[in-house]
């Protein structure tokens, strides 16, 4: 294991062309009523295709923050994101979205099912607003692959934790996702049923067929060393990048 | 307690300034200042209207009697500091020169006017208004009538044997009492210049009215002991029976006004009702707070009371004092069109906001709030899924009797109350019924529409009772608003038909038979609209199924005028504009009668006074002959048509022989003075009654009460919209969740406008469409019953709620979620969790 202090300055020319995602001296602060408040500082990262990043760090570093960047779920106030090396954050909200709809997946730490929809039909909704016409038996085949194949007509208030992010995985796997953003997936859930989640995500991450990148936000450092490389990120900067 | 009052003073303070009561404080002010503005604005115009009512009757008690009234009872009255003022009413022979006429004198004493004031108009046509009445040995003569006999002011005048001097014109009376039951001219003189003449002696037919006026609550109890007190021939009056046109307008806008402000206030309050369902939600995690800090439930709910007690002083100080100062701006924009001044605003409404507010907090968030204390703090705090546990019955009981005692409250009227709540319940019963059918249809038809619409459907179907609650509750709105703006629109359109454009404003009487050829064509070629001309008799009821008149009637009619007097009596071959069978038949369809008895038409009112049916038999005496008659029908009489009317119709043919006149109603414009000169001129013998100030005066009352009606029907619309903002508010958070997560999943703004737009835009056509036919349905039970107004089509009703319904709740849903569908995604998950 080596660790790169100097992980903020890590680019060069051969890795910036096979990026996936690339952070440009990415900052976002929030206003106060004096000074604003930085929760990202200056951060150059750049993360490849089919990668395994795990981003770690204690409460109130900027974790959730710097991922919500990263899927285009909000905009940097300083630098700039580019996606296939092409801009990203500067794109509208709707042409965010357009790419996230193509390529993204989710994983929520508090799942974010919808209440009113069954396990099948909340795994169907990425493709049925794709406009897929075999959303049904996709979302169907993907509860199966998650071990839900009983619970399909079950609303989230009629599933345990465990069960309702195993739904939330399937969802987030359905659209075969390029990219696959998971914050704190097992932070809800006991030991046991963490441990049980976090497997089937890399299992199922691993028997996909193309190249998912996957990209982890924990407090889990066990959860982190599955992937192949770890940022350390405090007070909002990165200081340090690990690979295991 | 001081420290919990403290305490929970501070942390509602808290939470208003992080805007947590947001929804529920602006529901429960604005439901307190619509009360409180509805109270005072409505204490103000009813406070007005009864003394217009007042005025036009001469007083606010009226006691009427063959006799003037005993000084004790009038000693009585000045010692319980009222005001009254006596009046006495008789028909007697003016004459000038070589002329003479039939007037209707009356003589008043020192304290008339009792209310509103005299219009006169003395030496170069110079009017004025003054509150006095004639000095002695003084007379005021109508302007017709001092035309008729060739009088000029300052000459002298007889009148049944007794010498007065013209001093003024009699422009306008505020006491237009009596109007057409008196065909003849007006004139007005001291009580003390009749003292002795032969015109009160022993045979007069003189009639007495004493007016009284003075503390409402006193003059409400004494009407109650009054009648025991009273003389055989005397008894107490209503306005309806002077003025049945404008009583009857007046009653129906009352209640109409006191059924739409009703309507206004349950609805703000069905907004509170609807805020406190969110509230209760959001204060979970409070409540498990304390829990967790050691707080027994007991305290909880104690704390959660004190709460309630802060919020409803600030929602019932804040609203009452808003209500309060909005009152006066309304008052300010409507004075230029009020006819009436009005009386000083009380501070009562102010106090009353407070102890709404508090009712309203109590009777719908008590059982949600108190059984907050029962959630289980781990459950709140780990956010898994809670349900609050409370007793449906006490819910729904305590709203219940929060609601029935609002209404109570607001209109005094427990029939008014049962009903507007009764028929709300039977509609939200209803449409919940109706919504839940059209959503199984829908739910089952799901896999064949678009994403956007399937999308939103299984939102609407997989919530059924929360889009049950919201479609009955936006029915019911719907329902109430349309309920009180057709009830509005037909009262108006009722009004306005009773007083068109082109009415009669004046009366020819007196038209010799020979005359009503070539008094027609004068009108006629002068253009002027006009009634038909009926022929006019006069005969006295005596007999009614062979019993003296007097002894077979009820004891409250025995000193009826239609027993007093001569009635007016007419002819007609077909039935009268203005006039509707009630029960009977209409000649020639009458079966067969013995040939000496007569078939005759009695008119409603009259027929209920003196306890009528048909078949009964009546006696006229027709210039000294018996004349017998049998009741064929009962007709009821639009009085307010202000076109002839009479209480008795006889088939044509039969009283030919007879001596008769005829009478006509027709239309003066106003320039038209010289015209009705020549009129007098070339027929001399004609009395004419002009009956202008009068219909000034009723169209003063009826442009104040539509003026009334759109007001609170302003009122009423803001709480419709109050509430569906409310009921948008309760399920804004559930909404913006979902928005959040499919703008992960990258739906787009568009998409996912649209999808808001076709759910609201559904939601919105549904309960229009059903608020169109369930409105129309109630409205149709209810016009008769609550309004005593005739159902008749409406098409813009039926059309408009399902377009507007739809419109409304996409244009609210896109206020409401406007903003998050800006946010960024992750802001507003932030913000959510």
């Amino acid at each position: 294991m080596t660790s790169n202090p100097l992980a903020t300055n890590v680019t060069n020319k051969s890795t910036e062309t096979a990026s996936l995602l690339q952070a440009k001296n990415l900052g976002y602060s929030v206003a106060q009523d004096e000074s604003p408040l930085v929760i990202l500082h200056n951060l150059n990262l750049n993360i490849h295709s089919g990668e395994q990043l795990a981003i770690l760090g204690p409460s109130g570093a900027g974790k959730s923050t710097l991922l919500a960047l990263l899927a285009g779920l909000d905009t940097p106030t300083q630098g700039e994101l580019l996606w296939r090396g092409k801009p990203f954050s500067s794109l509208d909200e709707d042409a965010r979205a357009a790419v996230r709809a193509k390529e993204v997946g989710f994983i929520f730490q508090s799942f974010q099912l919808l209440p009113e929809l069954s396990a099948l039909e909340n795994v169907m909704l990425p493709l049925e607003l794709k406009g897929d016409p075999k959303a049904k038996e996709q979302a169907a085949e993907w509860l199966a692959k998650v071990g839900l194949s009983q619970r399909i007509k079950h609303r989230p208030s009629q599933l345990s934790g465990g069960e309702q992010q195993r739904v939330a995985i399937a969802r987030a796997f359905v659209a075969q996702p390029q990219v696959l953003f998971a914050d704190e997936p097992t932070g809800n859930l006991d030991v046991d049923n963490g441990r049980k989640v976090a497997n089937l995500l890399f299992e199922l991450k691993a028997s996909t067929a193309q190249a998912m990148t996957l990209i982890l936000v924990t407090h889990d450092r066990q959860l982190a060393q599955r992937c192949q490389r770890i940022l350390q990120l405090e007070a909002g900067q990165l200081v340090a990048e690990t690979s295991t | 307690m001081m420290g919990d009052l403290k305490f929970t003073a501070h942390q509602t303070w808290r939470s208003v300034k992080a805007g947590e009561y947001r929804v529920l404080l602006a529901s429960l002010i604005l439901a307190v200042a619509c009360a409180t503005l509805l109270g005072v604005v409505g204490e103000r115009i009813q406070g007005a209207l009864g003394e217009e009512t007042a005025r036009i009757a001469g007083g606010d008690l009226i006691i009427s009697g063959r006799k003037p009234a005993s000084l004790e009872l009038k000693q009585s009255f000045t010692a319980a500091n009222l005001n009254w003022s006596e009046k006495v009413q008789l028909t007697s022979m003016a004459s000038f020169g070589n002329e003479f006429l039939l007037v209707s004198l009356n003589g008043v004493d020192s304290h008339y006017p009792l209310l509103g004031e005299v219009r006169l108009q003395g030496q170069d046509n110079k009017t004025w208004k003054q509150s006095q009445p004639p000095a002695l040995g003084e007379i005021w003569m109508e302007p017709g009538l001092a035309l008729r006999l060739g009088a000029q002011l300052g000459e002298a005048v007889n009148v049944g044997g007794v010498s007065f001097q013209l001093t003024a014109l009699l422009l306008e009376t505020p006491d237009q009492s009596g109007g057409f039951s008196s065909f003849s001219p007006k004139a007005l003189v001291h009580l003390d210049s009749l003292e002795g003449s032969p015109l009160l002696g022993s045979l007069s037919r003189a009639s007495w009215r004493l007016g009284v006026t003075g503390d409402a609550t006193l003059l409400s109890k004494l009407a109650l002991i009054l009648p025991e007190k009273l003389e055989g021939h005397q008894q107490l009056r209503d306005f309806e029976e002077s003025q049945p046109g404008i009583a009857r307008a007046m009653n129906e806008g009352q209640r109409y006004l006191a059924m739409a402000g009703l309507v206004a206030v349950l609805l703000a309050a069905l907004a509170v009702a609807l805020a406190t369902q969110r509230q209760t939600k959001r204060q979970a995690k409070e409540v498990a707070l304390l829990r967790c800090l050691g707080q027994t439930r007991a305290r909880v709910q104690k704390l959660l009371l004190l709460q309630l007690f802060w919020l409803g002083l600030a929602a019932g100080g804040i609203g009452g004092l808003l209500g309060y100062l909005g009152h006066w701006g309304l008052i300010e924009l409507l004075s230029p069109v009020l006819p009436l001044a009005l009386p000083a605003a009380s501070f009562k409404p102010m106090f009353a906001a407070i102890i709404l507010a508090l009712w309203l907090l109590l009777g719908f968030s008590l059982a949600p709030l108190l059984s907050l204390g029962q959630v289980s703090p781990l459950a709140v705090l780990q956010s898994r899924p809670w349900q609050l546990s409370y007793s449906a019955w006490l819910t729904y009981g305590l709203a219940g009797v929060a609601t029935l005692g609002l209404g109570w409250w607001l209109s005094g009227d427990w029939l008014l109350t049962l009903w507007t709540l009764a028929g709300l319940a039977a509609v939200g019963l209803l449409v919940a019924g109706l919504g839940w059918l059209l959503l199984r249809l829908l739910m089952s038809q799901l896999e064949n529409l678009p994403w956007y619409w399937r999308q939103g459907l299984r939102r609407l179907g997989r919530n059924s009772a929360e889009t049950l609650l919201q479609l009955s509750t936006f029915t019911l709105a719907f329902t109430a608003v349309l309920l009180v703006a057709r009830g509005g629109d037909q009262l108006m359109n009722d009004w306005q038909n009773q007083l068109p454009a082109e009415r009669p404003n004046q009366f020819a009487v007196d038209i010799q038979p020979y005359e009503k050829q070539a008094f027609a064509a004068v009108l006629d070629e002068q253009g002027l609209a006009h009634s038909q001309l009926y022929p006019l008799l006069r005969a006295r009821l005596t007999h009614i199924n062979g019993k003296e008149a007097v002894e077979a009637v009820p004891d409250s009619a025995a000193s009826d005028n239609a027993l007093r007097r001569e009635l007016n009596l007419t002819w007609s071959e077909a039935l009268p504009e203005g006039n509707t069978l009630k029960a009977g038949v209409w000649w020639p369809n009458l079966p067969a009668a013995k040939a000496d008895i007569l078939p005759v038409s009695v008119e409603a009112d009259v027929a209920k006074r003196l306890n009528l049916t048909l078949g009964d038999k009546l006696t006229f005496n027709m210039a000294g002959s018996p004349v017998q008659t049998s009741i064929a029908s009962i007709r009821e009489v639009k009085w307010e048509s202000f076109n002839p009317n009479f209480y008795v119709i006889f088939p044509p043919k039969v009283l030919e022989d007879q001596a008769h006149t005829f009478l006509a109603s027709f239309v003066l414009p106003e320039d038209e003075a010289g015209f009705m000169r020549s009129l007098t001129q070339q027929f001399p013998g004609v009395a004419f009654l002009d009956v202008r100030a009068m219909l000034a005066q009723a169209e003063g009352i009826l442009r104040q009460l539509s003026l009334g009606v759109q007001y609170l029907l302003g009122f009423v619309l803001l709480a419709g919209l109050l509430v569906t903002w409310a009921l948008m508010m309760a399920s804004l958070d559930a909404r913006k969740r979902e928005q959040v997560l499919l703008k992960v999943l990258g739906a787009s703004r568009r998409n996912l406008a649209s999808r808001q737009a076709l759910e609201f835009l559904l939601l919105g056509a549904l309960a229009g469409t059903l608020a169109a036919l369930l409105g129309e349905l109630l409205y149709s039970l209810i016009a008769g019953k609550l309004l005593n107004l005739p159902w008749s089509a409406a098409p813009l009703f039926w059309v408009l709620p399902p377009l507007v319904g739809a419109l409304l709740l996409a244009g609210f849903a896109h206020l409401a979620l406007r903003k998050s569908l800006q946010t960024a995604p992750h802001q507003l998950l932030k913000e959510l969790s």
